[in-house]
């Protein structure tokens, strides 16, 4: 395919591989924050390829996997009143809470239905006007336009059995929570190149200046990720920290104005809990008030604080703060695996455990060390 | 504002929302994520990009799938951050 092909190209990842080894003077700790680059890095060898030069390490860039545990509990409640359907991105159905998951709601006759977009929820409530259509809205800014429009759209038809329960996320205060973590290793970042397509790569420029980090917003295929990489390495080794936009075929610095203008007109920032974090100040989005009644979470009691993950063995929280790798939980490829999940990571198709296990074995790597 | 758009994907079309790309065009590459694109590909970025791959890093010609092609109708990539 046109602009995609380009950039698989192997004789331009050798020799930016060759570049990224001859410009680093020690082992740089790089942190991806987008769970579609943490697989293009370890599917196409570049982690391992780079072991021992650059040490990459994954942060909470899956949308499914830092999802409120109670949120999806709520969920699989919803899909089971008899008046009401839940839609969801396919992610999300095996995702265990901390009392169910989707799937299991649906085993037990519960509503849900997956789809690609949330545009189809529109269509389902206008074909089910005896249904209430619950579209469960997750994902960073890349996917907030999407559901922005939905409610639009639910609003210019006049539908009244539309609701939204809404968990979206900001990817940079989650960047800032990982900074400011006592046991912070990270010492570069590598942007997520479709959060700053509608952001624009300026999100970070104070961030930055103010962690002193650099920050390479970076694409998804592996010359996008090496190039990602060797901003970041260029800069560490001149003693530089600032944005540097490597995916400009789609990233301006000012995003896409249509686009922020749409989650603005819908959403306003809020403190948001993290499943592995806790609570983030600033780090989602909710509905504005004259939206209020497309909100799903009005019939929400109490939201219980997150915890990492209720099984004591799983180190969710910690793979997606960048603190351990996933072969470094004990129960990874043993008691975790895609068939038998223990935590969010190893379910979603965007999880670094889930990554690892698919490209890379469940045998133990000895070369990984916990530090 | 709920303007749709025939968009080919690898040989496959399907309706894409065009409400954060005003600007699209026929014959323009966007990126549509969730149902809806939220960008146009900027080409010239990305052939200044192929370019200084061929020149410093080493693009060969065995490695240019595409880049010669001639321009489909509007393209789908896909991400699900």
């Amino acid at each position: 395919m046109k602009y995609v092909d380009e950039y698989r190209a192997p004789s331009a990842c050798h020799n930016l591989l060759a570049e990224i080894r001859a410009r680093t003077s020690r082992t740089w700790v790089l942190m991806d924050v987008c769970g579609g680059q943490t697989h293009g890095l370890v599917r196409s060898g570049i982690e391992q390829e780079l072991a021992g030069v650059i040490e990459l390490i994954h942060g909470p860039g899956c949308p499914v996997c830092v999802t409120p545990a109670a949120a999806i509990d709520f969920a699989a409640h919803l899909s089971l009143q008899a008046d009401t359907m839940l839609v969801s991105f396919g992610d999300m159905l095996r995702v265990p809470g901390y009392r169910t998951s989707l799937a299991e709601a649906r085993r037990r006759g519960g509503k849900v239905r997956i789809a690609y977009s949330p545009l189809d929820a529109i269509e389902l409530a206008q074909q089910h006007p005896e249904l209430q259509i619950v579209f469960f809205a997750v994902g960073f800014e890349t996917t907030v336009p999407a559901t922005a429009l939905a409610v639009l759209q639910a609003e210019q038809l006049g539908l009244h059995n539309f609701r939204l329960l809404a968990n979206h996320v900001r990817v940079q205060p989650a960047m800032e929570a990982i900074m400011r973590m006592p046991d912070n290793r990270v010492q570069g970042f590598l942007a997520a190149g479709h959060v700053c397509t509608v952001t624009g790569a300026g999100l970070h420029d104070s961030f930055a200046e103010t962690f002193a980090v650099p920050v390479a917003v970076t694409g998804f295929e592996p010359v996008d990720l090496l190039q990602g990489i060797l901003a970041c390495v260029r800069q560490l080794e001149a003693g530089q920290a600032r944005v540097e936009n490597c995916y400009g075929r789609s990233v301006r610095h000012a995003g896409n104005l249509s686009a922020q203008a749409m989650i603005d007109r819908v959403y306003e920032v809020a403190d948001a809990n993290w499943r592995g974090f806790g609570l983030i100040p600033q780090g989602g989005f909710r509905l504005r008030a004259p939206f209020a009644r497309f909100d799903a979470h009005r019939d929400w009691a109490a939201q219980p604080l997150e915890i990492a993950c209720d099984h004591e063995i799983c180190r969710a929280g910690d793979v997606m703060s960048g603190k351990i790798k996933p072969r470094q939980c004990s129960a990874f490829g043993t008691r975790c695996t895609p068939q038998t999940p223990l935590g969010a990571p190893m379910v979603s198709s965007e999880g670094a455990c889930a990554a690892y296990f698919r490209y890379q074995g469940a045998a133990e790597d000895t070369t990984v060390t916990e530090t | 504002m709920f303007g749709r758009a025939e968009v080919e994907f690898a040989g496959t079309r399907c309706e894409v929302h065009m409400a954060c790309v005003p600007d699209a065009d026929i014959g323009h590459y966007v990126v549509v994520h969730a149902g809806i694109a939220i960008c146009i590909v900027d080409e010239s970025e990305a052939r200044k990009t192929i370019r200084e791959l061929r020149g410093t890093a080493g693009l060969g010609p065995a490695d240019q799938t595409g880049v010669d092609s001639p321009p489909a109708t509007v393209d789908q990539q896909e991400d699900a951050s």
